[in-house]
């Protein structure tokens, strides 16, 4: 059976720059992510990959070596993104001091547990989401969802 | 003349969940199995079946 994954033209989006995404080369290891020993009689490899545009779910090609690319739907990576963020009511980029305002993030893989707040526009790091939120971490409130919306009050 | 089969068996991440990227930032991606090797290579497709 030939996999959709050797279609590279129709289907399969190689992992290279303005793809889905980059993988770097693989590299053997006796140790998966938690650095736990692999199972006697299997080997393991690792290579690092940074998706470059929300979609997904996606289905994992693998290629062994020279063979073509088998796909694995028992492994779906969906890269998450934000969309469009909606005011219920009023303007979407203006919210009142002091006053409650509900805002619905749209987007790929959103759900249930994720957690927004804002920093001012200099912050450019991660730890800056933690260190310069105007809500300084403990006050960034748990989203709810609702349909494929998430609600927050602030 | 010996055939050996090649699979994939489990993979896992470095962090967050396996089933879940976010743009822009590395994720480290494991796999296991039989017949895995170096010169191997991986890619994610559309999920048509």
């Amino acid at each position: 059976m030939r996999s959709d994954c050797n279609d590279a033209g129709r289907v399969a989006v190689p992992q290279l720059e303005g793809g889905t995404g980059i993988i770097d080369p693989m590299f053997f290891t006796s140790l998966d992510a938690q650095g736990r020993t692999v199972n006697g009689g299997e080997e393991a490899v690792y290579g690092t990959a940074t998706f470059v545009k929300s979609e997904g779910p996606l289905k994992l090609c693998y290629k062994f070596n020279k063979e073509p690319f088998m796909e694995y739907y028992t492994f779906p990576v969906t890269v998450t993104g934000i969309s469009e963020v909606r005011g219920i009511q009023g303007d979407n980029d203006m919210i009142v001091l002091d006053m409650v305002k509900q805002l619905g993030f749209v987007g790929n893989g959103v759900g249930e547990g994720d957690m927004v707040t804002w920093v001012v526009e200099s912050a450019s790091s991660d730890s800056h989401c933690l260190l310069d939120s105007i809500y300084n971490g403990e006050r960034a409130k748990r989203a709810s969802l609702e349909g494929n919306e998430h609600t927050s009050h602030y | 003349m010996k055939i050996t089969l090649h699979m994939v068996t489990s993979s896992s991440v470095d962090v967050g969940d396996v089933d879940q990227a976010v743009p822009y930032f590395p994720k480290m991606f494991f796999y296991a199995g039989q017949g895995l090797s170096g010169k191997d290579v991986v890619m994610w497709a559309d999920w048509e079946r």
